[in-house]
């Protein structure tokens, strides 16, 4: 299977330069790749997600990009925004922009980036992705041709936050590769909402890794909402190195998805730093969808903290593996975890996996994973006051899962994220 | 019409039956008090008439207003008037107390035909209710019941009552984890909220709770049914001779 792929490689590296010339990357990329093949579920990291409906399928590209069906504009809903960029289909969707701002801000299509400002995207193209960890992360950067660009340059406190879409409608077996950068250099900070979407029905592939670099006492808060409808397998990777007292403040809210795996490497490379990473995942029917937190705690005084909450309905399946290394040197370290799961049908299941892998000694780490089910106690409560059932159960289902968001500073994007999730969770 | 009309009320939990044909009238403005030892049946009697989940009635009836009670949701029940005091009240993480409390009064107000209340309404209401039982303006900032003290818990309780202004109000255990001061904080305002429109149900092991709200009528409960009753005097009796004393009398 892995010669099909590299065949459609070798039919496509001149489009691909073409639209995104990284050169030298690509073609190790694509050796990687010959090298690694696709990953199995034999393979600790993988056995969970059912790799089948990829692995069985021929997967193709579409480089021809298609006129933005105007529907998909009822989808972007009413945030506030300095910046917005619209990809449909992993290509940016009017024309190629990329635009700075009067704040100094460079945002838009890395496509247009890496023309514009090839040196600046060069500083980081790659330098946080590790291709060579799984076959799927060098298929991304052999296969790329947009993606977006957010550079903050030094010292600039950003208010309002930027926002990126990513909306999927492709044809049949369609293959999208994204490369995202997001840089925010030292003293800085900014807000970024991210907002992914597949409207169609017919099975889709998306490999969307993002690589993010935060300088010297910089802020990140980056909210993510995936509302994937349709038959879209997603695999989204995401690379974070964090340099001395920098903090990253960052949401991920899962309402659905068919096949849908979120990684997330957290480097911590400068002492000092924090991390908060939180998610929700609202799952039902068939949904199978993965979270896993890779904590790399490689220097000492950092602290980690990670909240997952999980609805699980219908025979969806879900999984958490949060896995947290604090390294021999990497004293006055606190990390803690905890997945929290309330299962509602029979069928459906959840894994939950902590890994803590400690070599230093003077740490504080914990971790916990709950599993269980809707407080009768508590519902009885809110019926005895005249709340029905359904209201009741949907009050204590959302107030369960939106705990993990209690960190976010976007209060905007905070009330349409609740209020969407509280609307996924309203059973008929 | 009665206010409520219970007869040879049958309840089991599981296999198990406790309350055991029970007979009992409540009529509006009357307040009820009912002792007895522990274990007699007190507490599945409130249970039974909210609808808890698990107690099931396997015989006889229930009438509220004219209306088989035991045929209702409890959401129903509550919507109806039938309001009860928790003995322990349940703690909700991440339900806001305000949120809550306009979420139940836009139930009862809709099931009543009446149009949702105004935000200024609204807010005067919980400001008058929570006046009523010494609630402070942080505890309404909270989720409900979490973190609050044995005291706060009970003191919610008598607050959500006042802004629901139920017909009848089952006050389960009320006294216990109530501090004296707070007892009477709260004894005073149920004697604010009583009326000629409703109807009080007072479960109670001790006689202290009585000399605060003073009942029309005590019921001693043993064993699943009411085996005396008189008025407020019988507590009085209680009292100096125990539920050994009172109950040997019958």
């Amino acid at each position: 299977m892995t010669n099909k792929y590299i065949e459609l490689f070798e039919s496509l590296e001149e489009t691909l330069e073409s639209l995104l010339p990284i050169g030298k990357l690509r073609k190790k990329a694509i050796k990687d790749f010959k090298s690694l093949g696709f990953p199995n579920s034999k393979m600790e990291n993988w056995r969970n997600f059912n790799l089948k409906d990829f692995s069985d399928k021929e997967y193709q590209m579409d480089i021809e990009q298609k006129e933005l069906d105007l529907g998909f504009f009822e989808f972007i809903p009413e945030i506030e925004n300095e910046g917005l960029f619209i990809m449909y289909n992993g290509f940016s969707s009017f024309d190629m922009q990329i635009e700075k701002y009067k704040n100094g801000v460079i945002f838009g299509s890395l496509r247009a980036a890496i023309n514009k400002y090839p040196e600046l995207v060069k500083k980081y193209l790659n330098k946080a992705n590790k291709q060579t960890l799984n076959g799927f992360n060098a298929l991304n950067t052999a296969f790329c041709a947009d993606g977006f660009f957010l550079f903050v340059p030094e010292g600039i406190e950003v208010k309002m936050p930027y926002t990126v879409v990513n909306y999927f409608q492709n044809n049949k077996y369609d293959m999208v590769s994204i490369r995202n950068i997001v840089a925010v250099e030292d003293n800085s900070s900014i807000n970024l909402v991210n907002i992914e979407a597949s409207g169609k029905k017919d099975m889709q592939f998306v490999n969307n890794i993002t690589e993010v670099f935060l300088g010297k006492n910089s802020k990140f808060e980056w909210d993510r909402l995936q509302k994937y409808n349709g038959k879209t397998i997603a695999i989204n990777p995401v690379f974070i190195d964090q340099q001395e007292t920098s903090r990253l403040n960052k949401t991920i809210s899962t309402l659905r998805g068919f096949k849908l795996r979120n990684d997330i490497h957290n480097k911590m490379s400068g002492e000092h730093s924090n991390s908060e990473i939180c998610g929700i995942y609202i799952l039902d029917d068939g949904d199978q969808v993965e979270n896993r937190v890779y904590l790399d705690h490689a220097v000492p005084n950092c602290d980690s903290n990670q909240l997952f909450k999980g609805v699980l309905d219908g025979k969806s399946k879900g999984a958490f593996t949060g896995y947290v290394l604090v390294r021999q040197d990497s004293q006055k370290t606190n990390a803690f975890q905890s997945n929290k799961n309330i299962v509602i049908s029979e069928d459906a299941r959840i894994k939950t996996n902590p890994f803590l892998e400690i070599y230093a000694d003077d740490v504080k780490c914990s971790h916990g994973a709950s599993v269980g089910s809707l407080d009768e106690n508590a519902l009885f409560y809110l019926r005895s006051r005249g709340i029905d059932m359904k209201k009741a159960r949907n009050i204590l289902l959302s107030a369960f899962a939106l705990d993990a968001l209690g960190n976010m500073e976007n209060k905007g994007f905070k009330e349409l994220v609740s209020s969407e999730i509280e609307s996924s969770l309203v059973k008929d | 019409m009665r206010l409520l009309e219970i007869k040879d009320l049958h309840v089991n939990i599981g296999d198990k039956e406790i309350i055991k044909g029970l007979n009992l009238e409540i009529n509006y403005g009357e307040v009820h008090a009912i002792m007895g030892p522990n274990g007699t049946g007190k507490s599945t009697l409130a249970a039974a008439l909210v609808g808890k989940p698990g107690y099931e009635i396997t015989k006889g009836s229930v009438i509220f207003k004219g209306k088989d009670l035991t045929e209702m949701e409890p959401e129903q029940r509550a919507l109806e008037g039938v309001f009860l005091a928790f003995q322990y009240p349940v703690e909700i993480p991440g339900v806001s107390m305000i949120n809550f409390m306009k979420t139940i009064i836009d139930a009862r107000r809709k099931h009543l035909g009446q149009e949702p209340m105004s935000p200024a309404d609204f807010l005067k209401l919980v400001k008058e209710s929570g006046k009523l039982v010494a609630i402070s303006d942080k505890m309404k900032g909270r989720a409900v019941n979490e973190g609050f003290s044995g005291g706060e818990k009970k003191k919610n309780e008598i607050f959500q009552m006042a802004m629901l202004q139920p017909e009848l109000a089952i006050l389960d255990e009320l006294d216990s984890g109530l501090d004296i001061d707070s007892l009477k904080i709260v004894a005073e305002a149920i004697n604010k909220l009583r009326s000629k429109k409703n109807a009080f149900m007072v479960i109670t092991h001790y006689q202290r709770l009585l000399d605060y709200i003073i009942p029309d009528y005590v019921h001693i409960m043993n064993d699943g049914r009411i085996v005396k009753s008189g008025d407020k005097n019988l507590a009085k009796v209680l009292e100096e001779q125990g539920y050994d004393g009172v109950m040997g009398l019958n």
